[in-house]
Order: C-alpha cells, then structure tokens, then sequence
C-alpha cells in the first residue's frame, strides 16, 4: 500500500470519526433540550387537574444517607416512615438518598445529568448559596403565599424571612427555629480534678497546667502512664481556636472582626495565638501526637470514654458518649465549663444556628405547588408527633398526656434512622413532653437527668454575651463571595491551614511566627487583600439587615435555661 | 482500522455491475468487519463522544444551560488556571510524583518476574506469586489504612520500633521525604507482583535452547539473565515504558488521597486531587475540566515523544 493511499485512507477514518462524534452531539443536544420544552406543557395538565378535586401532585426529594438504616428496615429512600408519609401525606414523594458526607458531590452530579430532585435538602449555606448563584433554585414567595402552615410560621417569626432572603430581596429557601442552643462544649473530668486537688482552670494558662497534670500525674491512679491531657483533633481542636477568639477552624474559616470602627479587619493575632497553643501541647506531649489522622475526632472520643482523656470538646448532643463513658467507668464526673480567658478575652464556642435554612426548590421542577403542600405537611406539629414518637400503640403508649416509648429493640431500631427526614421540623418550645429541657423522673433514665444538669450548665456557660461567640455570625449565614474570588479563597486558606498544621507539628524546627509570616505571603499570593476587602465592603453595606450574632442572641429561649 | 474507511467509501450506493477492487476486499472482510464493530462502536460511544465535553473547559459551564447552552469563555479558565500559584505547585508535584514512581515503580516487577523465573520449585513459585499478587486486589482505602496504622506515632508499629531503637517516635507522615517514600513504597508493594504478570509471560517465550546452549558454554546465572532473559523481555519493557508515558501526568487518585495529609500537601496535592476538591467539591467544572485537558494534551505528547525515541532503537508501537 502506497503512502498516498494510507494518507487518503487516514483521511477518511477521521472523517468517520468526526461525522459519528457530531451526529452523536447532535443527538445528544437534542435530547438535551427536550425536557426544557414540555416543562410548561406538562404544567398545564396540573393546573386544568388541579381543579379536579384529588388530583395528587408527586415530587421527588432528597434524603441524608449516613449508613444506619438496619437491614429489616430497608433503605434511606424507602422504609415505614418514608411509606407513612406517601400514604399519609397530601403528595406522591419519591425520596432520593443522597449520602451525608458527600452531599454536595453527588448534588452537582445530579444537576449536571439534570436529575436533581424537586427539594433539596441541604443543611450547608455555602452550598446553597452556590446553588443560588448558579440559578439553580426558584425564589419561594409565591409559593408561602398559597401556603398554610409554613405562612403562619413565617409570621410567627420574622428571623425566617431574614435569613432565608437573598440578594435580590427574595425568599429562596425554606428554614426552621432550633433555638439559640450550645453546639459545642468542653468537658473536663471533675474527677480527675479532684483526685489531683486542682481547681477548674479559668484561663488558657491554667488549662494547659491542667492537661499537663492530667497527662503526668496519673489522675486515673492506675499506675500506668496512659492518660492524654487533652484533645486536639476536631471539635477539640475548633475549641481551642474559639478559645483564642479565632473563627479559623477545620470548618468555618471567617477570620474577620469588625474593629472599633466597625470595619471589619482580618485578623492574624488570634490565628497566631491559637495556634502556638496547639503547638505548646503538641510539643509537651499533652495530646495524641496521631491527631491529624484523627479527621472526625472519632479516637479521642474512644480515648474519652474509656476514660484515658480528661479535656474533651464534643457536641453538647453527644448523649451516648456521655452513657457509655459511665458504663465504662461508673465513677467518672463530667463538668462541662467555660471557655477559658484568652488574651482576647473569653468567648464562646460554636453555637447552634438558632434560626436555620435546610431547604431550596431545584428551579426545574415540574410541580412546585406540590412541594408547598409537601412541606406544609412536614411543619405540621401533627407530622412531627408522629416522627418524635412513632405511631401510638406501636412505638409509644401514652402516660400522663406525655407519649413514652415501648422500650424494645424492635422499636429502638424502627426510631433510629428517621432523623433526617425530621429536617424541617422547628423545636416546638412549648411542648412539654419532649426535648432534655423536659426530662424528670417519669420520661427519663438517671443517666439523662445527670446529662440534663450538664446540658442547663452548658447553656449557661455559652449561651451569654459576657461570653460572645467570637464569629460575626453564624457560618450558615455568611456571605457567598463571587467566584473567581471563591476559588481563591478556597486554595488560599487551604494554604494558610497546611501552612499551620506544619508550624504545630513542626517541632523547634518551623516556628509558629515564621509560618504566619508564611501564611500571610500565601493568603497574598491567592488575592488575600482582595478578598478581605469584599468582605468589609459587604459587612460595611449589609451590617443592618444581615442576620449577625447579635440576631443571634436576640433567639435565646427562656426554657434552655434552668427554671 | 482498516476496516473503517472501508464501510464509510461504501455508503453511496455502488451500482451492482460495477465490481471494484475495493468492493471485493470489503466483502472479503465483512467477518472482520462484523467482529469489529462492538469495539468501534464501544470507543466511539465511550471514548471519543464524551471527549465532546471537553468544550466546557472554553465555557462557563453552568448546569442550567448545559454543555451546549453555556456561554463561551474563551482561554479564560486557562487564564484562570496558570495564575493561580496553587496549580503551578499541583503540576509540579504531579510531575514529580510519577515520575519518581516511574523511576521507582518500574524496575521492581522486572526483577520480580526474573526471579520467579528462577524459582525451580513449583509449588514454591506458585504460592509465592499468589502471595505477591494479592495486594492488588485490596482497595486503596484499605492499604491507605494499614500504611497510615503502621507509621502512626502512638500505635504504629514501625514507630515502636524506631522508638526501641532510638528513644523516640519519628513523625514518618509528616514529613516530606519520609512521606514521599513510604507513598512510593507503598504504590510498589501493592502492585508489583500484579505487574511482573505481564512480564512472565514474555519470559515463557524464550527459547529454553538458549539456556542450555549457554550453560554449554560455561555462562553462569546472572551471565545468563544478562544476555538470554533481558534481550528478550526487552520489547515488552520498551512497550510497558511507552505506555507508563501516557500516564506521567496522571496519579492515581485513590492512593494519594487515601495517604495525603495537610503537613506534606506541599508536595501531595496532585491534578486528580485538585480536580476532586474543586470540580466536584466546588463545583468548578470548566477549570477543572481545563486542568484535565492540560493533562491529557501533557500525556499525548509524551507517547508520541516516547514512541519517537522508541523507534530509533525499531521498537515503535505504530
């Protein structure tokens, strides 16, 4: 075969190729555009239904899927509560699972195949903000208009309007009312305390005599060297930041302030503080020396309660922790205390975002009337009975006008899973058979009571602005910065974060100063000064009508407080 | 290939009389042509169809308007791309990292494969191979466990007995040039007994004549490695190098982000992790997808060059 003849040969395979690559784009784009066409048709057979008494709209929703569905029970996406709501409820729902750690991921994917369900249920604001940005999601205003429940909620509390309203003045999301609640705490070992006849630490300094203390002394007294002052991974490692004043932690990364003036500073200091005082404890050998590895803090709550660590930060919910730790060690005593003063002063750590957005309308749903309905139906005291309790006669019988549950496995299992699917449920304050603030004797083990002082103390020790949260507000109600700054943001503190975690575990050899001089270089390189210069700009232009901390703390509620 | 400019120069419908030659090799060949087709059909709709949504890397991809619908952006997200000094450091511990697990990994299934060669004991051999294929099979998640076990300061083994050893625990995962080489350690415990597969095969070619024509001629073991079994395997070597090429810019995600860590993401952070943080993380699908294009165009290149050099020596895949 001659040269000219391969070449000519070539040719035309690439023809092929090319013809088969169009045609199949083409089709493909085709395809593409079809269902962007009958949305408005198939709209008008809904509405001319509508009229039609019974006619049952049917949306598709998502669903967090942590794993813990038991077998016998079925699937995130369809199980007895998912089935209740079907046959109770006024929509066909269709749930999709999305799974909880890589929600995000898996809601791109879907919005890219344009298999997105009709309401996303997605706790992240950043995330939503995105979805925002992107015109993925329909303003809601109409829709509350046509609604009942969700209306009167609305009116009842304005701090929903506030937070759930976007740039352009619409409402965008559906939220909920938790409360001004702590979310995390520190809890110390009182026991170990008094057995080493030391006082609760008040300041950073006498924190880090306890922990070394706790790690060299043996509070334990069991002979053995096998005790950790304290933790750093996760929430006790945010702690130490809040401590410090720093609202720069694994998650929430808003290290601004507003200064005397009211303009709104980056502030290096306190991220400076924080983390020397990471680096003291790493070098003193006071906490696990493994802690990065630690992501989800899930040693040093083994670490806890099997009783070898004495300074713990956690979530205030973590009830379990607290009962195995007693199962484990009967005489162990937990106290949960202040955050102690920093040279920035003494502040808070994370609280629960007391006014909450958990929920947007995907912009291409067919049918966003049936949604209304559907989340009508999901704010409805009646509804979330039901999801509290179970179904009277099979999970709980009634004792003095109070639901108690059947104590089997059988039922414990079938209560075990339904929480994600509570989302839109706001904490109902008057309710006085539900909730820790209403334990006693009758609805409670010991173990709960006991809990039930600690959690009074927490909010007493948190919930206070003697003690504010260090953030200017909430990570839930931050800003979304444009784009191209969001990349830059993203890798620039990323760089800052690794630049310090080097500094902490660096030993003498990388100081925590050089690794700020470093940081500040990094933070530069990735357009640091613009992007604290955006978020002055929008803290100078929108520090009345944002829903700041002190919004916060105008949601604290009479019941978390011990009467 | 043949086979495609065939079917294509036949679809103006030919008049029966005329009987050309190429008419006749196409029904010659229609049995090829019928066993060819899934395959063509297979890369055409799964390899060459999706390469279509490279556009988006010149776009503002935005879900809404879809790949076709969105705005064209130009070089903007190359802009975009390269004057970030995060992705100079992401293309440069790419490089870097594979490499040196090129210059690592490759020799290690080699000697494997001569030495199974040399096994003379079957049932020796056998499990052996086994044993060594076996971490293959093993998810990265699950090495990625077991490495980061063992080189823990508080329950790693390794650092119990550096501790016995020294008097003190040694941060194995923190720094750079210990991390580096337990991530290339690793990658070569866990696939190089599957790589010397390829390589015994090629070893099961060779004349066993040679080998006793030189041991007539006095040539011991390793003269006989030397000239017989390298000279032999080398074409599947030179093939396996050009190969390994296209994949110079490419590491593996599972692996590194399985071993990575904040303290060493100065030179851990690669392109597959920096795609899986931004694009699907943050959603930045163009800028990512231009970074995949980088690489991608990066790759082909390097074949071709591999290919090139291979031909001096008659070695050339095409």
């Amino acid at each position: 075969m001659t040269t000219k003849q391969w070449k000519s040969r070539l040719a035309l395979l690439l023809v092929g190729i090319m013809a088969c690559v169009i045609f199949a784009a083409c089709s493909s784009n085709g395809q593409n555009n079809e269902p962007a066409t009958p949305t408005p048709g198939t709209n008008t057979p809904d509405n001319a239904a509508a009229e039609e008494p019974k006619e049952r709209g049917s949306i598709t929703v998502s669903v967090y899927d942590r794993g813990t569905v038991p077998a016998e029970e079925g699937t995130m996406d369809n199980n007895r509560w998912t089935k209740w709501i079907n046959e109770n409820g006024p929509v066909d729902v269709s749930f999709v699972s999305v799974p909880r750690w890589e929600s995000q991921q898996k809601f791109n994917v879907m919005f890219a195949s344009k298999s997105a369900p009709d309401l996303i249920m997605e706790y992240d604001t950043a995330y939503r903000n995105q979805l925002y940005n992107q015109q993925l999601i329909m303003p809601v205003d109409e829709l509350i208009e046509n609604s009942t429940n969700y209306k009167a909620m609305l009116e009842e509390y304005p701090a929903l309007r506030k937070v759930t309203t976007k740039e352009d003045g619409k409402m965008y999301e559906f939220a909920r009312v938790i409360g001004l609640q702590p979310n995390h705490a520190l809890f110390i070992r009182a026991d170990w305390l008094e057995a080493l006849n030391i006082e609760v630490p008040q300041t950073t300094e006498e924190l880090f005599e306890v922990a070394k203390a706790f790690k060299e002394q043996d509070p334990d007294g069991n002979g053995a060297d096998d005790t950790y002052g304290m933790a750093l991974s996760y929430i006790s490692g945010m702690i130490v930041d809040y401590m410090h004043g720093s609202v720069f932690t694994m998650f929430e990364k808003q290290p601004w302030y507003p200064d005397a003036n009211g303009e709104l500073i980056h502030d290096w200091d306190r991220v400076q503080a924080a983390a020397e005082y990471k680096k003291r404890l790493f070098d003193a050998g006071l906490v696990d020396r493994d802690f990065l590895t630690d992501s989800k803090g899930e040693k040093a709550k083994q670490d806890f309660i099997n009783g070898k660590l004495g300074i713990w930060g956690t979530s205030i919910g973590d009830f379990p922790a607290y009962e195995t730790l007693k199962q484990n060690n009967p005489d162990a005593r937990i106290q949960v205390i202040a955050l102690p003063e920093s040279e920035f002063g003494q502040f808070s750590p994370v609280l629960y975002n007391p006014v909450q957005s958990v929920a947007a309308v995907n912009v291409m749903a067919k049918n966003p009337q049936a949604i209304m309905e559907y989340v009508d139906f999901m704010v409805d005291p009646e509804t979330k009975k039901v999801f509290d309790y179970g179904i009277e006669g099979e999970h709980h019988t009634v004792e003095n006008g109070c639901p108690k549950l059947i104590e089997t496995d059988e039922v414990k299992a079938q209560l075990s899973y339904k929480a994600d699917l509570m989302m839109m449920f706001s904490t109902d304050f008057t309710n006085e058979c539900a909730d820790w603030w209403n334990y006693n004797e009758s609805n409670a083990t010991p173990l709960q009571l006991e809990y039930k002082d600690i959690r009074y103390d927490a909010v007493e020790a948190y919930v206070s602005q003697d003690r504010p949260n260090p953030a200017i507000t909430s990570s839930e109600h931050m800003p979304l910065i444009p784009e191209d700054l969001q990349i830059n943001q993203q890798n620039g503190f990323k760089a800052v974060e690794d630049i310090l975690t080097r500094a902490i575990i660096g030993g003498t050899g990388y100081t925590v100063e050089q690794a700020i001089g470093d940081a500040k270089a990094a933070w530069n390189k990735s357009n640091g000064e613009k992007i604290d210069q955006w978020y002055a700009d929008w803290y100078r232009d929108n520090k009345d009508s944002a829903f700041l901390m002190n919004d916060m703390y105008d949601l604290a509620q009479d019941v978390f407080f011990r009467p | 290939m043949k086979a495609t400019p065939a079917a294509s120069s036949t679809s103006p419908p030919a008049t029966p009389a005329q009987s050309s030659p190429n008419r006749r090799r196409l029904k010659q060949n229609i049995p090829w042509l019928i066993m060819f087709a899934p395959v063509a059909v297979y890369f055409i709709l799964f390899k060459y169809v999706p390469m279509g949504g490279l556009v988006i890397a010149f776009k503002d991809y935005h879900f809404l308007h879809g790949v076709w619908g969105s705005e064209w952006a130009g070089l903007k997200n190359f802009q975009m791309l390269f004057t970030d000094p995060a992705t100079i450091t992401t293309i440069r511990n790419t490089l870097m990292i594979s490499v040196l697990s090129m210059v690592v990994g490759f020799p290690f299934p080699i000697v494997l494969a001569i030495m199974f060669n040399e096994v003379r004991k079957l049932w020796f051999r056998k499990s052996l191979q086994t044993l060594l294929y076996l971490p293959h099979f093993l998810s990265w998640v699950i090495v990625g466990g077991m490495v980061i076990t063992l080189f823990s300061q508080e329950t790693g083994a390794v650092n119990a007995l550096w501790e016995r050893l020294t008097g003190s625990t040694y941060p194995f995962l923190y720094n750079e040039a210990s991390w580096l080489t337990i991530f290339l350690g690793s990658g070569v415990w866990k696939e190089a007994g599957f790589g010397a597969i390829i390589y015994l095969a090629a070893l099961a070619n060779i004349d066993p004549h040679l080998y006793e024509a030189a041991n007539l001629d006095g040539a011991g073991k390793f003269k006989q490695i030397w000239h017989i079994t390298l000279p032999g395997i080398t074409p599947v070597i030179v093939l396996m190098l050009i190969l390994g090429m296209g994949r110079v810019m490419e590491v593996g995600f599972d692996q590194v982000y399985m071993l990575q860590n904040p303290v060493v993401s100065n030179i851990s952070e690669v392109i597959s992790t920096y795609i899986y943080r931004m694009g699907l993380q943050g959603a930045q699908f163009s800028i990512t997808t231009a970074m995949g294009m980088f690489e991608a165009v990066i790759g082909l290149i390097l074949v071709i060059a591999a290919n090139g050099v291979a031909r001096r020596f008659n070695q050339s895949l095409w």
